[in-house]
């Protein structure tokens, strides 16, 4: 269950917790009000387009305790846009950065920008702000909610969207959920774990320089990770600065549900989740900065495969050209780029690193090598030019441009750092180059990094 | 030749507040000048001094420097406005006999002006036109400064006059004959003797304030009450009935002759 | 519909006529009867200033006075704090009550997005009391761009930004939904 799920389940126990103190459920504006109410919050409409929104739709302001909303001339739209802000309240930003309380004396005094100097970064697909609006969607009308009044009150979409006052499309987008996507238990109560041994215990206290734990398969590696990542939050760090890395979705996955039945709200609120979707995340925030004029798509391989088989017959291959099957050659260049991805190199350092191959004085076996590669090095540029021109990243560039976009940046690494404040890395053995080095930049000289791995175990050897 | 920008501020029919004539003229032959001298002019206070330069004028200059931002300028400028706030204030020290009696409230108040003054500057150089009366008339501009807050000059409400004249005789009361002049009331000369004058008007802030009122109004020859609604009247002003008038007015007389030593009338 | 008069404007046309002539008071009562007490009391203002006009002269402690002012202004300009910076949000519930204003408009201030001189002296005062700070600090800082707060959450379709431009007091009230009443009572200047 992943933080989008923990979310809107979330949403779910608020709307039947409100529904109970007397709310009238098919009245969604009184039902935030409620909410806000009780939350001691005020809410603010706003005229459209004022300064005062600053180009939002609606903001939530913990100092203020106050929620501005564009005033709308639907009843529904507004508590939506409510909705997503008591989403933000619930779901871990109903707190302040205070300068003074989280700070770790031993920790040096960097100019971490933060308040009006940081860089602007949002992108609605974030998933936290996806995590959002599906709350808001929750709460104003629970998938179980939406299910019960299909199945059994026997109300069509457009019915039961008429009586709320919503817009057909989300209604229908709900209903569709309730009934397609796999009922997902809430988690379980569950208590602790069993208890840590001493080993364990000392491994997920530790705090301050980089740590790894290096366990093999069996030994309680997930359990201790998962009693550092309780016991941080029980010690009053903010769990939005807490992020998990793992190899797999699955993973992630089976780790956040775990989180989940300790502390949802807190497991809602940190990062838990890929290199790679962490990439993609990095890169949608700052994807003007980085220098896309909106934020770039993923390109598959099928579609590289298809769009570089166009372009190559202009590059005058001789190795990698296949008359009668472009594709199988292109499908072996697009791995060994791959794996330059992985490594953090360029376009321009292969076809360095394929030159310096050919020194004076080897045989002719590695200078036919060193032509392949300075082949592969214009294939592989060729290829990124498609990207840049499209606005397109693939699945290495994920990690590999967030890593050089990091590195040349000093402000956006002082500003995530201030950000994501505690780094845990689960099967550490599986790191590329790529992965350490974003890590690098993401934690000062490792600090409060924490990892656990076999490391005998490693697919990277 | 450059005009001299227009004031913004605009009194109620909506005309545009305007500099007297003699203060544009002042301001375009100054700009000449360069600033050291204009500043050792600006120090002289003595009025008939040919190279006096009116404290419109220094205003002017003074918020000239919003657009330029000069800091220098500004400091220099806002000193000399400050020497003349300081002179169209009244003294809060009074020499009798040989005595320098220092009146305790008219000091606080005096600090109290000036900090407001201050306050005033402050937020004019974030821009508007709130000191724009000061390069009109700075004298009078800085004696509103010495009124009471907004607050506690409340519009009131105004009551109809009550004329309790006898029903059978017709014949108005007697406060009232009084009070329209038909009896010969020598007990308020003192009020337009010249000689007093000064004295008269400090002593006339420390009567109670509905009294003050009535005095100020009686100095200004506006009559206690009248029949016809179209005069302006004490009555009508304060909305008190002219009884009420006729019996502030004389206690304030007499409260003020006691002050000034005059004795009592008989 | 014309702007509503101010009393400072009817004030000053009747600080100019009484210069020509003590009957401007009758004139005057006559013509705004709501501000009766303000025009007596500027009346004998004037006269008393009329009166001590020329008596004064520039005294030692005079100057010290003045370059104090220098100096304080000096200072507040090199060293602008955010008087902000020490509210938690106890004080903004506090601050709303006792100004009358939605958190939106506290919020305005916060992150200058007012434009100072369209607001009044009154409402600058008390602003500055409950910050705890001179009117001074709080007009300098006010004069700072706009800025967007760091803990803010947004539901947006495009990056949120500090607005380019400031805007009007008055103009902020009616965004922020304050009844029209409520606005004119805000809006109403010291004399």
């Amino acid at each position: 269950m992943d933080a989008i799920e923990i979310g809107r389940q979330s949403a779910a126990r608020l709307h039947d917790e409100l529904v109970t103190l007397g709310c009238d459920p098919w009245k969604p504006l009184a039902l935030v009000t409620m909410e806000a109410d009780r939350r001691g919050i005020e809410i603010n409409p706003i005229e459209a387009g004022s300064p005062l929104l600053a180009g939002s739709r609606a903001s939530f302001d913990p100092l203020t305790r106050s929620i501005k909303h564009e005033r709308t001339s639907s009843d529904f739209e507004n508590a939506f846009l409510i909705a997503h802000e008591l989403g933000h309240v619930t779901l871990g930003d109903d707190r302040i950065e205070n300068a003074t309380a989280d700070v770790d004396p031993a920790r040096p005094a960097e100019a971490a920008p933060v308040g009006e100097e940081r860089i602007v970064d949002y992108s609605r697909k974030a998933r936290r702000e996806v995590q959002m609006d599906l709350f808001a969607r929750e709460l104003l009308l629970p998938r179980p909610t939406a299910r019960r009044l299909h199945l059994e009150a026997g109300m069509s979409a457009s019915q039961i969207a008429d009586k709320l006052g919503a817009p057909f499309a989300a209604v229908a987008q709900q209903l569709l959920d309730a009934l397609l996507l796999p009922a997902v238990l809430p988690p379980s109560e569950t208590g602790p774990d069993k208890p840590l041994n001493e080993r364990q215990l000392e491994a997920a206290s530790h705090r301050g320089a980089a740590y790894l734990l290096e366990a093999g398969p069996g030994t309680g590696k997930t359990k201790t990770l998962v009693a550092r990542v309780a016991g941080l939050v029980q010690e009053g760090v903010d769990p939005r600065s807490i992020v998990v890395l793992t190899y797999s979705n699955k993973a992630a996955g089976e780790l956040s549900t775990r989180l989940a039945g300790l502390n949802p709200e807190a497991a809602a609120a940190m990062w838990i989740g890929t290199f790679h979707a962490f990439g993609l995340n990095l890169i949608r925030r700052f994807h003007k900065e980085m220098g896309y004029a909106s934020e770039p798509r993923l390109i598959d391989r099928p579609d590289a495969i298809s769009r570089l088989r166009d372009q190559v017959a202009s590059l005058n291959l001789t190795y990698y050209r296949d008359l009668y099957d472009p594709t199988m050659q292109l499908r072996d260049v697009l791995g060994a780029i791959s794996r330059a991805q992985d490594e953090v190199v360029s376009h321009e350092r292969y076809a360095e690193l394929a030159e310096a191959m050919a020194k004076p004085g080897v045989d002719s076996a590695t200078v036919e090598a060193s032509d392949k590669a300075l082949e592969v090095s214009r294939i592989y540029r060729c290829y990124e030019d498609i990207k840049a021109k499209r606005g397109r990243v693939d699945f290495g560039d994920l990690v590999a441009r967030c890593v050089t976009f990091l590195e040349e940046r000093q402000d956006v690494r002082l500003a995530l750092r201030a950000e994501f404040r505690h780094i845990l890395v689960d099967e550490y053995q599986d790191v590329n180059r790529a992965s350490v080095r974003l890590l690098q930049a993401l934690t000062a000289d490792g600090r409060n990094l924490w990892c656990v791995g076999d490391v005998r175990q490693s697919i990277y050897r | 030749m450059v005009a001299v920008p227009q004031l913004t501020k605009t009194y109620p029919a909506g005309t545009p507040y305007r500099r007297m004539s003699e203060v544009e003229d002042e301001i375009v032959r100054v700009t000449e000048l360069p600033f050291e001298d204009f500043l050792e002019r600006a120090r002289i206070t003595n009025r008939s001094h040919p190279d006096f330069i009116r404290p419109e004028t220094l205003m002017h200059f003074l918020r000239r420097t919003r657009s330029d931002n000069n800091e220098q300028r500004f400091n220099a400028l806002f000193r000399m406005v400050l020497r003349r706030l300081i002179l169209a204030l009244p003294r809060s020290e009074r020499v009798v006999g040989e005595n320098t009696i220092v009146d305790g409230m008219a000091s606080d108040l005096g600090d109290i002006v000036r900090g407001r003054f201050v306050e005033l500057v402050t937020l004019d150089r974030a821009g508007g036109d709130r000191m724009d009366f000061y390069e009109v008339h700075f004298d009078e501009a800085v004696a509103k400064l010495r009124m009471r807050p907004a607050k506690q000059i409340r519009a009131r409400t105004r009551r109809t006059e009550m004329l309790a004249g006898d029903p059978e005789t017709g014949e108005l009361p007697e406060y009232v004959e009084r009070a329209a002049g038909s009896f010969d009331e020598p007990d308020d000369a003192f009020l337009f003797d010249p000689i007093f004058r000064k004295r008269l008007l400090q002593e006339i802030d420390r009567l109670k304030p509905e009294q003050k009122e009535v005095i100020i109004m009686l100095l200004a020859n506006i009559q206690t009450h009248s029949d016809d609604p179209t005069v302006p009247t004490i009555s009508r002003a304060i909305g008190r009935d002219a009884k009420t008038v006729w019996n502030r007015r004389r206690d304030a007389i007499a409260a003020l002759r006691k002050a000034l030593r005059l004795g009592e009338n008989k | 519909m014309s702007p509503p008069i101010r009393s400072s404007q009817v004030l000053d046309l009747f600080a100019t006529a009484y210069r020509e002539s003590t009957a401007a008071l009758a004139e005057f009562l006559v013509k705004y009867p709501e501000l009766a007490d303000a025009l007596v009391e500027y009346a004998h203002q004037l006269n008393l200033q009329r009166e001590c006009a020329g008596e004064r002269s520039i005294t030692p402690e005079d100057e010290l006075w003045i370059e104090a002012q220098v100096s304080r202004i000096s200072a507040a300009r090199s060293a602008i704090s955010d008087p902000f910076a020490a509210w938690q949000p106890s004080q903004y519930v506090e601050a709303r009550k006792v100004l009358g204003v939605p958190a939106a408009v506290l919020i305005a201030f916060r992150d200058r997005l007012v434009n100072v001189a369209s607001v009044p002296l009154p409402f600058l005062k008390h602003l500055a009391e409950l910050l705890k700070v001179g009117m001074a600090d709080l007009v300098i800082f006010l004069e700072g761009s706009p800025r967007l707060a760091a803990n803010t959450s947004y539901k947006a379709n495009a990056a949120p930004g500090a607005p380019a431009e400031k805007a009007d007091f008055e103009s902020i009230l009616a965004q922020a939904g304050v009844p029209a009443d409520k606005v004119s009572a805000l809006l109403e200047e010291d004399i």
